[in-house]
């Protein structure tokens, strides 16, 4: 069980400048597609040992910021494919995106979120290079230093935006099969990082993390009491546990002709079982 | 490894008999510690907390609960989030790595190692306590 109580509150942040010009609702398809094309052509580039150009990824994050932050939460749910080829590189492309939903949660400006996702990629991405770890590791702090003195970013910011791509890394990873490991299922992973909290990482932005990714994420198939069988397809901000779902199936296993919409939040006798790992026949 | 006098108390977590055994032997007589094993992650947490060791060797790939999971759940722990954790993973799951230090892992090394190189390592984040 998880208690949402036992997170600690964050710290009080003077409200941020939020974009002035809002981007219309783009495709969240588009919107991966052209990022996870932007960062095969990279990875394709360093495969042929050519120099990372860090201005490029600050040019690319610019212009994906917007459309990102504008694409509805459908983009949350295309980081949660199944993917095993060129895991690096999908693995790079959901960690820049969820970092920066998660700045636009924390009410980021655009050009905090610009200098977020740049760091989340950089980071993501020069963890996959074939050198040792030692090597893999200086070469990460020499670009991300190398950003960060080039954009003059303040310590704090720099401090809190590591500590969310550290949790979106982890979350990120573990909720991803590997060719030498199966994944987690999304509730596992948050419920570890919960309690992990207080020792480990940030509590305030693991608050915020929780708001976007749900304990049930988005697209993912549940059982309720009814045992009935649904697929989340809303999260209800303020009742995590409670999201929108379609129902599949009906509680004697037939599936249902057309599927019926319930918001949980409003129907409080009715509640989430469990989680279903596969979606369902 | 007699009752009487060790260094520290290790808990060594492989799902590979023969590495538990290895590593237990030269922690034991190389270092001096007294040394208990693991299997599995799960294993894993119910030792640390019936046994409360110093430090905790732990592999990375298992089954059920990898040594990531395990870190993170280690770390949740009331009585557990204290004790410092070295990752073992071999080369191919170097990746594993990077998450291993996000989620409080104190130290890893790499597989096939030297008994001195675990040992020093041991005895660098043993002398922080």
């Amino acid at each position: 069980m998880v208690y949402f109580s036992d997170i600690d509150k964050a710290k009080d942040k003077p409200p941020k400048e939020l974009p002035k010009e809002k981007a219309p609702a783009l495709d969240a398809g588009v919107v991966y597609n052209e990022a996870a094309a932007f960062v095969k052509e990279i990875f394709q580039r360093r495969s042929e040992k050519k120099e990372l150009d860090i201005e490029e990824v600050c040019r690319f994050i610019g212009k994906a910021v917007g459309p990102i932050a504008s694409a509805d939460d459908k983009i949350i749910f295309l980081t949660t494919g199944t993917y095993l080829k060129e895991y690096l590189c999908y693995h790079t492309v959901n960690v820049t995106i969820l970092a920066i939903k998660v700045g636009l949660n924390l009410k980021y400006s655009s050009e905090q979120l610009v200098n977020l996702g740049a760091l989340a990629l950089l980071h993501a991405l020069t963890g996959a290079e074939d050198e040792g770890y030692g090597a893999q590791e200086l070469q990460r702090q020499e670009f991300i230093q190398k950003f960060i003195q080039a954009r003059q970013l303040k310590e704090g910011f720099v401090k809190e935006s590591l500590s969310i791509i550290a949790i979106v890394d982890v979350y990120e990873s573990l909720t991803h099969m590997r060719s030498y490991r199966q994944r987690f299922m999304p509730h596992e992973v948050l419920k570890a990082i919960i309690l992990a909290s207080e020792k480990v990482f940030n509590p305030g932005i693991v608050k915020k993390i929780i708001e976007i990714f749900s304990i049930y994420p988005l697209g993912s198939f549940v059982r309720l009491n009814t045992e009935e069988v649904a697929q989340v397809v809303r999260i209800n901000k303020d009742f995590p546990l409670r999201p929108q779902v379609d129902i599949l199936i009906d509680s004697r296993g037939k599936r249902l002709k057309e599927k019926k919409a319930v918001d949980l939040s409003s129907h409080l006798n009715l509640y989430i079982k469990e989680p279903l790992l596969e979606s369902p026949p | 490894m007699k009752e009487s006098y060790h260094k520290g108390k290790i808990l060594v977590v492989d799902d590979d008999e023969n590495i538990r055994k290895t590593v237990k032997l030269r922690l034991e007589e190389a270092g001096g510690y007294q040394v208990i094993t693991a299997s599995n992650g799960v294993e894993a947490l119910q030792m640390a907390k019936a046994h409360n060791p110093d430090l905790i060797l732990l592999n990375v790939m298992m089954p059920k609960l990898n040594g990531i999971m395990t870190t993170l759940r280690l770390k949740g722990a009331e009585q557990t989030k204290s004790i410092p954790v070295i990752i073992m993973t071999g080369i191919k799951e170097r990746d594993e790595m990077v998450l291993a230090r996000h989620v409080g892992a104190a130290d890893y090394i790499i597989k096939p190692f030297e008994s001195a190189e675990l040992l020093k390592k041991i005895e660098r984040l043993l002398s922080k306590k």
